[in-house]
Order: C-alpha cells, then sequence, then structure tokens
C-alpha cells in the first residue's frame, strides 16, 4: 500500500470508535440530555470488554458485556440527569474522571498484566469491492467493528427519522412541552436516549480494545469520547455527517501513527501530531460555532405535575 | 433551577432549617454514603476497607514529609479550584484548567531556564509572572469564543487542555531535553521557590496560594469585578439592562480562573517538581473543580476543601503499598464523594456563588 | 369588519342537548398562594356555537381555558362533558374526550416538519414505525378537507405565524377534536389573517364543531360570536347573547369606570423641548414580526404619559428598544434632541434613561444578591461605587439605607438578599434603584402588577415626584385604573403603533377601551393634532 493508502486506512480504523461514540451522543443530545460523562461511559465500555474478552477469549460476549455496562452507566447517570436534575456539565465532567480512575483501578486489580493483551479483531475483506485498485484496501479490508460503525449510520438515521421513538425524542430534546401536553413521558424518552447514547457509546469503547489498541491501559480513551462531543457538534446532529466528523478525526490520529513514512511529518515530534486531533476540534467548534444544540438540550426536565403553580 | 426541589425529609425537624444545619448535614450524609460506597468497593477488590482508609489518612498525614506534600498538594488545589469558580461563578463551565495548569507551567519552565543567572529575588517573581499570564492567555481563548462567538466553553477547554498537556509533552522532550522522556532537567536554583519550612519540604507556594485566595475574595466580595462577575452569573439579563458590559466580564472570568491556575502550574514546577514533568499535572486540574464545588465556589471555603482532597490524593499514593491498591482509587473516591454531593442537592450551582 | 349575520349557520344537526357536545364548568375556582384566579365561573360551550370569552389580562381566562383542556386541575367546582362529570389529569386526557387548545404561544417543535407536530403522541399500538408518507397524505387530508392550506412536509420553523396557527389546529382536529378553545388567536395576525381565519372558525362551526374564541378584540366577537361571557376579576362579569352585543355592553362589564380627574400639580414644561422623542421606531420581535411598526411617541420635561395597551401589543419591545438591548431596525429615540439608538446601554443610562421592567424576576433584579448589591446595580459599571477597583461598600451602603428609608421599602435591611423580600418591597427596590440619581427619562413597566394598595400608591407617589422634577415618564399597564391615576396623558398602543393619544382630562374610559381592542376612535393624525391643540389646558397649579 502507498503512504497515502496506508493513512486513509488508517484512519478509519481509528474513526471507528470516535463515530459510534458520537452516534451514541447523538441520540442522547436530540432527546434532550447533554451527556458530558461519554468518556468515562466509553472507557468503562473499554474495560468490560477487555476484562470479559480476556476471560472468554470471545469478542462477542466481550462486546455484549461492553453493552451491558454503558446501559449500567445510563441508570447511574439517568438517575443523576433525568431524576434529580443535577447539573448535566458538573455531573458528567465527575462521572467522567471517576470512571477513569475505577478503570484503572479495576484493571490494575482484574486484568494481569502479562495477559492484558487483546488479540485484535480479524481483518475482513469484502469480496470483490476489497480487490478495487487502491481504494479496496482502504475501503473494504477492515475488521467487523468498523463496518458495523458504518452500517449503524443509516440505522441511528432511521432510528431518529422514521420511527415513533426518534419524533418523540426529537420533540423531547427540543420543546418538551409539547410531547407531554401530547401524553408522552419526557422522562421515559430521555431515559431510552440515554440508554441508547451509552450502549453505542460503550461500543466504541470496546471497538477501541478489540479493533485500535488492542489492549487496554488506563488512559485509553485519551478523551476520545470528549471528542465525540465536538464531532456531534460538527455534525450538526446528522448521522451521516458525524462519519465525516468521525474521520477528520480518524485521519488526524492516523497521521501518528503513519508518519515515518510521510516524508513532511517524518521531522514532526510526537507530541505535535498528536495534538492534530485536538487542534481540529478546537477549529470545528470554532467553525461551527453558530449551530444550534437542540432547544432543551441540557436542561433538566420537570413534568408539569412536578411544577408549583402555572 | 428551583430551589424548592429535593429537600431531604429530613428538614422536618426544626433545627434542620436553617440553612447552614441542613447544609452540613448534607454534607455529612454525602461523605457517608461515599465512605459506605467506597467501602464497599474497597471490598469486592479483595482490600480491607478499615486499612485502606487508613492507609490514606497515615499516607497524607503520617509523617511530616508526606504532610508537607499533602500541604504542598492541597496549594495547587486551591489554585485550581479558584480556577473552577470564578467562570462557574459567572455562569461558564471553564473544565479546563488542567490545561491552563500547564500553560503556565511550561512559561515558568521557560523563564526559569532562559534567564539563568538572575538573581532569585527577580527570577522567581518573573517566573510566576510568566506561569500567571501563561494560564491567563490560555483561559482567554475558550472566554473570548464563548462570549463573542459563543462556541461552547466545554469542548473547547477540554480540547485545550490535551493540546497543553501534549505540549508540556513535547517540552519536556523536544525544548528542553534532558536524558529522561519525561522531565525537563532542574530548573536553576535560582529559579526555585525559597524553601517556606525545610524539614517539610514546604516551599513559597504554600503562602502564596493563601495569598491567591485572599485576592480571589477581595476580587469576589469586594471588587467591582467580582460585583458584576457574580452579577453576570446570577442574571445576565438583568446584568444587560442594568449597563453591565456582559461579554468582557466574561471573557475577564475565564482569564481570572486561568490565571489561578497558571500560578499553580508555575508553583508545581518552581516549588514542587524542580523541573516541568509530562503528566505532571496528575488530574490536578480537573480534581478544582470538584474542590469548587464542595467549596460552593466560595474562596474562604477553597483551602479546608482543597486540604480534603489533597488528603485524598497524597494518602492514595499509599493504597499499593498497604492495600494493594491502584492510587487511581483516589480518584475514584472523589468521585464517588461529589455525586453523592449532587444526587443529594447540597451543591446546586445556580445558587451558589462565588463569596 | 362588520358583523354579518346571515354568515353564521345555524346548528348543525347536533342538537344542543346533545349529550356529547356540550361542556359545561360549574363552580370553577383555582388559587395561586393567595391570589383567587377563578373564584367560582361558571362557564358552558354548546355544541355547535361559537363562545367568545372576553377579559381583561388578569381576569382569569387563561386559568379558565387551562382547566378547561386539562393543563390545570381546578380546587373546586366541576366539568361536565356528555352529561357526566369528567376530570382531566392532562391535556391528552381532555384531548380524548375531543376537546384541544391552539395556544398564543404554538405548542410546536419548529425543527419538525408540520405532519411530525402533527401526529407527535398519536403513535398506533404496535407500530414503531413512523410511517412518514402514509402520515404526511393523513394530515394533508385532514388539512385539506378543511381548506386549511399548509405543506405537511414544510418545517414549521419555516413557516409563517399564521400557518402555524394552523398546523395547531388541523393538529386539534386530526386527533379528532369537536372542542376547539383558541386562546388570542389573532393577537400576532394582520387584518388580511385574521378574515381568513374567522373565515375558517365559521367553517369549522359549520361542520359541527364548538369553538371558544378568547380574545380582546370586539370587531371578532362581533363576526363570528354566537355567545360571551366576560370575565374580571376571577368572576363571571358578563354573558351576553348576540342579540345583546353591543360595544358599550362590553367595555362596561370588562373595564371599571374610570375614576374623577385627580387634580395634581403639574410641573410639564410646556414650551420645552421634548424630553425624548420617538419616531418612526420599528423593531421586529422575537419570533421576527415586526414588534414595532414606526411608533412615533414624544415626551415633554415633567410629562406623566400613560400608555395603555393589551399585553403583547409592543409594550415590551419598545422598553427593550429605549433601554438599548433590542435591535432596532428604523427609526430614531431622541433624548433632549440627540439620537441614542447607536449607545450601548450604560451610556444611556448615564444619559438618564431608567427602565422599570415588567418582570422583575427575570429582567429587574438580581434575586441571590443583596438589597444594596442591587441599588449600586447600575452604579459599579459607570464606577460610581468604587475606587481603585474596589468597591466602595460603606457608601454601598448609605446609599442602599437612604433609598429604602425614602421609598419605605421594609425590611429596611441593605444587607438582605432581595428574593426573601415580599414582592412589593422588591419592587420598590426596583422603583428605588431606577428613580434615584436624576433620572431624565423612566420607562416604567407594569410598576404596580401584583402589590397591595398602600405598595402601589407609595410606588405612584415616587413616580409622580420623579416627574415633578423634570423627569418624563412613560407608564406602561394594561391596567387602565393604573394609567389614568397617574397620567397627563394617555395613548393607546396596537399592534406596535399608537392609535390613540388624548390628554387626560379627556380621556373616557370607553373610547381607551374601544382603542386597547382595535377600534380606534380616530386615526392617530388628529390624536397628535389633538394633543399639540390640548396642551395648554394643564397648567403649574
Amino acid at each position: 500500500m502507498s503512504t497515502t493508502q496506508l493513512v486513509l486506512a488508517t484512519g478509519i480504523t481509528l474513526m471507528a470508535p470516535i463515530l459510534w461514540a458520537a452516534l451514541g451522543e447523538l441520540i442522547t443530545e436530540q432527546s434532550g440530555t447533554l451527556n458530558v460523562g461519554i468518556e468515562g461511559v466509553m472507557i468503562l465500555g473499554a474495560f468490560t470488554t477487555a476484562l470479559v474478552y480476556q476471560r472468554s477469549g470471545s469478542p462477542v460476549l466481550a462486546l455484549l458485556a461492553a453493552v451491558g455496562s454503558g446501559l449500567l452507566c445510563a441508570v447511574m447517570l439517568g438517575a443523576l440527569y433525568i431524576r434529580r436534575g443535577t447539573d448535566q456539565i458538573v455531573t458528567g465532567i465527575v462521572f467522567s474522571s471517576a470512571a477513569v480512575g475505577i478503570a484503572a483501578v479495576l484493571s490494575e486489580k482484574l486484568l494481569s498484566a502479562d495477559s492484558v493483551q487483546v488479540s485484535s479483531l480479524p481483518t475482513l475483506s469484502i469480496p470483490l469491492l476489497s480487490k478495487l485498485p487502491w481504494v479496496g484496501p482502504v475501503l473494504f479490508e477492515q475488521n467487523a467493528l468498523v463496518f458495523a460503525a458504518l452500517i449503524a449510520v443509516p440505522c441511528v438515521w432511521y432510528l431518529m427519522h422514521r420511527t415513533w421513538f426518534g419524533l418523540h425524542a426529537r420533540a423531547a430534546g427540543e420543546r418538551p412541552l409539547v410531547p407531554e401536553t401530547a401524553g408522552l413521558s419526557v422522562r421515559g424518552i430521555r431515559y431510552v436516549g440515554l440508554a441508547l447514547g451509552c450502549a453505542l457509546t460503550a461500543v466504541g469503547g470496546a471497538t477501541l480494545v478489540l479493533s485500535v489498541a488492542g489492549t487496554f491501559q488506563p488512559g485509553v480513551t485519551n478523551g476520545r469520547g470528549f471528542i465525540a462531543l465536538a464531532v456531534v457538534v460538527l455534525a450538526r446532529w446528522n448521522p451521516y455527517r458525524a462519519v465525516l466528523g468521525a474521520l477528520i478525526f480518524g485521519l488526524a490520529q492516523a497521521l501518528q501513527f503513519q508518519a515515518d513514512s510521510v516524508p513532511v511529518l517524518a521531522d514532526v515530534p510526537t507530541s505535535i501530531l498528536l495534538m492534530v486531533p485536538y487542534v481540529v476540534a478546537v477549529v470545528v467548534v470554532l467553525l461551527t460555532h453558530g449551530s444550534r444544540y437542540p432547544g432543551a438540550a441540557g436542561a433538566p426536565y420537570r413534568p408539569r405535575a412536578e411544577q408549583v403553580g402555572f | 433551577m428551583s430551589t424548592a426541589t429535593n429537600i431531604p425529609a429530613a428538614t422536618r425537624f426544626s433545627l434542620l432549617r436553617k440553612p447552614a444545619v441542613a447544609r452540613a448535614a448534607r454534607l455529612l450524609l454525602a461523605a457517608l454514603a461515599a465512605l459506605l460506597l467506597v467501602s464497599i468497593l474497597l471490598e469486592l477488590l479483595g482490600a480491607d476497607a478499615l486499612t485502606a482508609l487508613q492507609a490514606i489518612v497515615e499516607g497524607a498525614l503520617g509523617a511530616p514529609f508526606s504532610l508537607g506534600q499533602t500541604v504542598m498538594i492541597a496549594s495547587i488545589l486551591v489554585l485550581t479550584g479558584i480556577a473552577a469558580a470564578v467562570p462557574f461563578t459567572a455562569r461558564l463551565f471553564n473544565v479546563g484548567a488542567e490545561g491552563q495548569l500547564y500553560a503556565g507551567a511550561i512559561a515558568a519552565t521557560a523563564v526559569g531556564f532562559q534567564f539563568p543567572h538572575l538573581p532569585s529575588a527577580v527570577h522567581v517573581p518573573l517566573l510566576l509572572a510568566a506561569g500567571i499570564a501563561g494560564g491567563a492567555l490560555w483561559a482567554a481563548i475558550p472566554g473570548l469564543m464563548k462570549a463573542y462567538m459563543n462556541a461552547n466553553e466545554v469542548i473547547v477547554s477540554l480540547m485545550l487542555t490535551f493540546i497543553a498537556t501534549l505540549l508540556a509533552e513535547y517540552a519536556t522532550t523536544g525544548i528542553w531535553p534532558s536524558g529522561l522522556a519525561t522531565n525537563t532537567d532542574p530548573l536553576p536554583g535560582n529559579a526555585l521557590l525559597p524553601t517556606v519550612s525545610a524539614s517539610t519540604d514546604i516551599t513559597l507556594g504554600a503562602p502564596l496560594a493563601v495569598v491567591a485566595v485572599l485576592l480571589t475574595w477581595l476580587l469576589m466580595n469586594r471588587g467591582t469585578l467580582g460585583f458584576q462577575i457574580r452579577a453576570t452569573g446570577f442574571n445576565a439579563h438583568a446584568s444587560e439592562l442594568n449597563g453591565l458590559p456582559v461579554k468582557r466580564i466574561q471573557v475577564l472570568a475565564f482569564t481570572i480562573g486561568g490565571a489561578a491556575a497558571g500560578l499553580a502550574g508555575a508553583i508545581l514546577v518552581a516549588g514542587i517538581q524542580d523541573s516541568l514533568i509530562a503528566g505532571g499535572a496528575a488530574g490536578f486540574g480537573f480534581l478544582g473543580i470538584a474542590v469548587a464545588l464542595v467549596a460552593r465556589l466560595s474562596a474562604t471555603w477553597m483551602i479546608p476543601s482543597a486540604f480534603l482532597f489533597a488528603v485524598l490524593q497524597v494518602g492514595s499514593n499509599s493504597l499499593q503499598v498497604k492495600a494493594g491498591i491502584s492510587p487511581s482509587m483516589g480518584a475514584v473516591i472523589v468521585g464517588v464523594f461529589v455525586i453523592a454531593l449532587l444526587a443529594l442537592g447540597a451543591i446546586r450551582l445556580g445558587t451558589d456563588g462565588a463569596k | 369588519m362588520t358583523a354579518t349575520d346571515d354568515a353564521v349557520p345555524e346548528a348543525p344537526a347536533v342538537a344542543p342537548e346533545d349529550a356529547h357536545g356540550t361542556i359545561r364548568m360549574e363552580g370553577i375556582t383555582k388559587r395561586y398562594g393567595a391570589l383567587v384566579a377563578n373564584d367560582g365561573i361558571d362557564f358552558d360551550v354548546a355544541s355547535g356555537e361559537v363562545h367568545a370569552l372576553l377579559g381583561e389580562n388578569g381576569a382569569g381566562k387563561s386559568t379558565l381555558m387551562g382547566i378547561m383542556f386539562g393543563l390545570l386541575t381546578p380546587d373546586a367546582g366541576r366539568i361536565v362533558h356528555g352529561g357526566r362529570e369528567v376530570r382531566f389529569a392532562s391535556p391528552a386526557d381532555a384531548l380524548r374526550r375531543g376537546i384541544g387548545m391552539v395556544h398564543q404561544h404554538f405548542m410546536l417543535v419548529p425543527t419538525l416538519t408540520v405532519a411530525e407536530n402533527v401526529v407527535i403522541g398519536s403513535r398506533p399500538s404496535h407500530d414503531m414505525r413512523f410511517r412518514r408518507r402514509e402520515l404526511e397524505a393523513a394530515v394533508g387530508e385532514v388539512a385539506e378537507r378543511h381548506n386549511l392550506h399548509v405543506d405537511p412536509r414544510a418545517y414549521v420553523r419555516d413557516l409563517s405565524v399564521e400557518d402555524q396557527q394552523r398546523v395547531e389546529i388541523v393538529r386539534l382536529l386530526y386527533r379528532g377534536a369537536n372542542t376547539l378553545i383558541l386562546d388570542e388567536p389573532t393577537a400576532a395576525l394582520g387584518s388580511a389573517q385574521v378574515k381568513v381565519l374567522l373565515a375558517t372558525l365559521k367553517q369549522l362551526q359549520a361542520s359541527g364543531r364548538s369553538i371558544v374564541i378568547v380574545t380582546h378584540k370586539l370587531d371578532e366577537v362581533m363576526a363570528i360570536a354566537d355567545r360571551a361571557t366576560v370575565l374580571k376579576g376571577g368572576r363571571n362579569a358578563a354573558s351576553l347573547e348576540r342579540s345583546a352585543f353591543e360595544q358599550r355592553a362590553f367595555t362596561q362589564a370588562m373595564f371599571d369606570a374610570m375614576p374623577d380627574p385627580v387634580p395634581h400639580e403639574r410641573h410639564i414644561a410646556l414650551d420645552a423641548a421634548p424630553r425624548i422623542a420617538i419616531e418612526g421606531l420599528t423593531v421586529a420581535s422575537s419570533t421576527g414580526r415586526p414588534a414595532l411598526r414606526g411608533l412615533d411617541l414624544e415626551l415633554r420635561p415633567g410629562e406623566i404619559v400613560g400608555l395603555a395597551g393589551v399585553a403583547g401589543n409592543g409594550q415590551t419591545e419598545l422598553l427593550d428598544a429605549i433601554a438599548g438591548v433590542a435591535h432596532v431596525e428604523s427609526g430614531t429615540i431622541a433624548v433632549d434632541g440627540a439620537d441614542i439608538v447607536s449607545q450601548r446601554p450604560l451610556e444611556r443610562r448615564e444619559r438618564g434613561i431608567r427602565v422599570i421592567p415588567e418582570d422583575r424576576h427575570d429582567a429587574g433584579l438580581v434575586l441571590e444578591m443583596t438589597v444594596a448589591e442591587n441599588l449600586a446595580l447600575t452604579m459599579v459599571p459607570a464606577g460610581e461605587a468604587s475606587r481603585h477597583g474596589l468597591l466602595r461598600r460603606r457608601e454601598i451602603r448609605a446609599h442602599a439605607e437612604q433609598l429604602l428609608e425614602r421609598f419605605d421599602v421594609r425590611p429596611g435591611d441593605p444587607d438582605r438578599r432581595v428574593h426573601e423580600l415580599s414582592g412589593g418591597n422588591q419592587q420598590k427596590v426596583v422603583v428605588a434603584r431606577e428613580l434615584s440619581g436624576a433620572p431624565r427619562v423612566v420607562i416604567a413597566s407594569c410598576p404596580t402588577r401584583g402589590l397591595d394598595i398602600s405598595a402601589a400608591a407609595s410606588i405612584h407617589r415616587q413616580i409622580e415626584s420623579a416627574a415633578a422634577d423634570g423627569c418624563a415618564v412613560l407608564v406602561i399597564s394594561p391596567d387602565l385604573d393604573e394609567v389614568l391615576a397617574l397620567a397627563d396623558r394617555v395613548a393607546v398602543i396596537f399592534e406596535g403603533r399608537i392609535v390613540h393619544d388624548v390628554p387626560r382630562e379627556q380621556a373616557s374610559s370607553e373610547a381607551i377601551g374601544l382603542a386597547m381592542v382595535g377600534q380606534a376612535p380616530g386615526a392617530a393624525a388628529t390624536a397628535a393634532a389633538d394633543r399639540s391643540a390640548t396642551h395648554p389646558t394643564t397648567s403649574n397649579g
């Protein structure tokens, strides 16, 4: 493969974890919750994957366990964000740092050092397409979780735009009073949105372990969850545009892995290359400063029945 | 956020109707809940909870040296607490104190190495000023972007934290390389903060943190700017109608927070670690958020709050030896405690303000 | 517009006794703390009729309708529907029984399409899939059947106000409503659009539906209502059959008789140039429609002008534009001859412009700060209360103590947080801040809303004394009593313009009441002519 092909192929692989998390956050935000705890959900998903994979040797079981860990996070976060109505930004940040801590503690205790290594998922070659000149090896020789992430994109779009849940979620995220007066439970809708979001985010963590890092170490997510927050803004809450956003970050991260083979980059220090995705995120947020969050995202909702007066 | 929500049943008792008593009760309840959860967690991990908690306290306060270390870490946390509290008071979420701390640390290191022959009396103030400026500038970026372009300050300040962390890493390898990969050579002796108490290794950083608290208190409670920061945070609409320059105030609130974090960075390199260490901030910036919340954004409460978290932070380091648990347990204890406080409604942003 | 009797169809096939069609509300009472919003109100809607509900702001209309469509539960009284007593736990409950409401602030999600908005909450059981095409077709069919032309696929945010209103009506029809409550449906419409709406309502009536129209505008009542109920102060004030419809009957029931002109000393500098002259002021509202459309108004030094008008006719935007926080599209605001439109709020305050906003919690006060701090709120950015960047606390305190005494705020403790004060004393804090320190122009919106008589009287005295010192005061209030009690001159704002402007002595509550509901007795131009002709009648006693 040429250097360009290599950077692209790596970029697509690295895109997958961010894309999963961004798709999850998109659902959560559109239903009216801003989950800054996403980084914590992702790292717990990654840890659970490594743990179950190490104990069972089954990537499928590991993936299912990751989904379970995501749902568990949703229960805890939902109790705070939705039931107690705590400040979502502060709660999310604190949850994230606690989760990074607990993942570190547990990994030291439960993942024996010599067997932390998780063998990566096998690369799948799509018949025929992978034989295409140039693009074949870039696009069609990836592992299953990368393909699954791409398949999830239209699924999330369908969920949000062609199911009743999606309609009600978007209404709950924009003007919760409307679905409530129509007889729906805004909190119920938001719990589901948060659960779906956390589950997909945890799959992102699993993808990180199974297809990118091939291992779990504390801090493995390295801000990818937070980057997903920026991707959602860039994507303006559209899953297809989220692919583009996640790919930008994937490519930015790929630079550091392929720097040696790119003449221009060979002399750039690794730390500087590592900065690229974060710099990109700042620029992205700056360029998309006009994009509007869902009207009610981040604001806890109290049903009319619990409100005093009119 | 309504103030009428979530009053626990206990407030039916007359004594608990007093806000201060009710608050103390919630704080205690949250601490007990956190203690219980953490103990269960420790037992599940196969450690004896009592031994582990004892190890934390002894590790932080048991010996003069460890006490000194706790005091120094508390000084850092006081400053990162201020870095969170001042912008929070203006209802701006500065979650990037960690990055601002690194920016200050790098600027201070630059001054430290740049002028190796300056006398200490000039060098140290210059180094501290550089740290303050570095942190302030780093914080001005999200502040300006928020105020004038309505960019999400949470994402921007987080991303700038990752960038600054990597800049520090680059500084230790690319700008001031030493033999070791993760830190620079020690700063020249006349750039280092003088020691206040030799037996405990407490340096000028500790009194400086106290001075910063006094200044913050003065700013927020007696200063015109603090007055305007509070007013803007509580009610931006009324503030604007009354002629307050709301956007400018928002930028300044962010910048002041960054200055405190930058000072923390300078103290870290010149008063604790004596060199710039990649990863040396070890989450102090993020811990500042917890410090600020438990202090209810109040400058005066910042010192006990920071001390509490410093005990957890320093004490956790001895968990490995004493109980076979990763020092990261410290972060977990902090998180559980703060989340318990949030869940019990002991911390409510919006009604709290720096005072 | 005139009433066209021939267009009112006979009640269709459904008889008035039809169990399903009639809704009767009996003895409805609803309290909010000490305030009794509804006090034993009776109201009923017969099948197939258009029933108008009239009353001033605060007369209890919104509360009554909120109870009728399930948003609020009454403290006493009962609702009988279809011959049986019913209880609505939620709007969804009421809608299941065929009662729905078109709100003044539409209950629509702007980021969703018309069809999506219409069908929210109507998921058929066991169907997860949102069948977009089918639903769009169904929504379109309901809309066309009632001649409500709207594209089911359009996004609501792209629609005009009247189209959004149509979506609301389609939503109720789609959900099977046969009783439609419309809250001030014409408040945001132009006259041509009002005609279309009224025609639509008649059509709906012809198809057997009952309609309750909550309104202030008499010509609409005249045009389509079969019956009218007037509320005042939370009670039934009048109930009129169509045959008894007469302007005078309505205004007498809605508004109290005008108090006699109170002779008080006036200090209007008649020969002086206007203190504030507003010309052609045009400001967009938050919905993008013009809220002020070329408003002209002049105040002389020492003059108190009462601006009457039904809420939502541009009063808020006028205050914001003068304070400097609204975007002025065109027009000028000259204070002592100098245009201030491009000045920042602080510069305007330093020029002596003060505002007492309508909502003291949202715009007037920082509730979490102390009384002294609130009184110093505007001094601090102006640098009047500080030295070397530090607050001059003793002066701030002394200033506060002096104001607390002068304005009789209780308790007179400057260190008390404002949220601990009663509503009346909170308002006095706002008034104290705005009227102290040589104001030149004061815009006071509903300055005594929700206050008891003595607090209101004391605020009125302060406003009068500010005027005596040469300040021009504009008192914006939908409360005619307040306007008439204070004003030297009365102007009426309707749909973003001044439609009536007369000296106090010539003001009649009837003419003002009519102007407030869109029946201006004379064009604004003649009013202005009147004004210049009649001013000399006021003189310094």
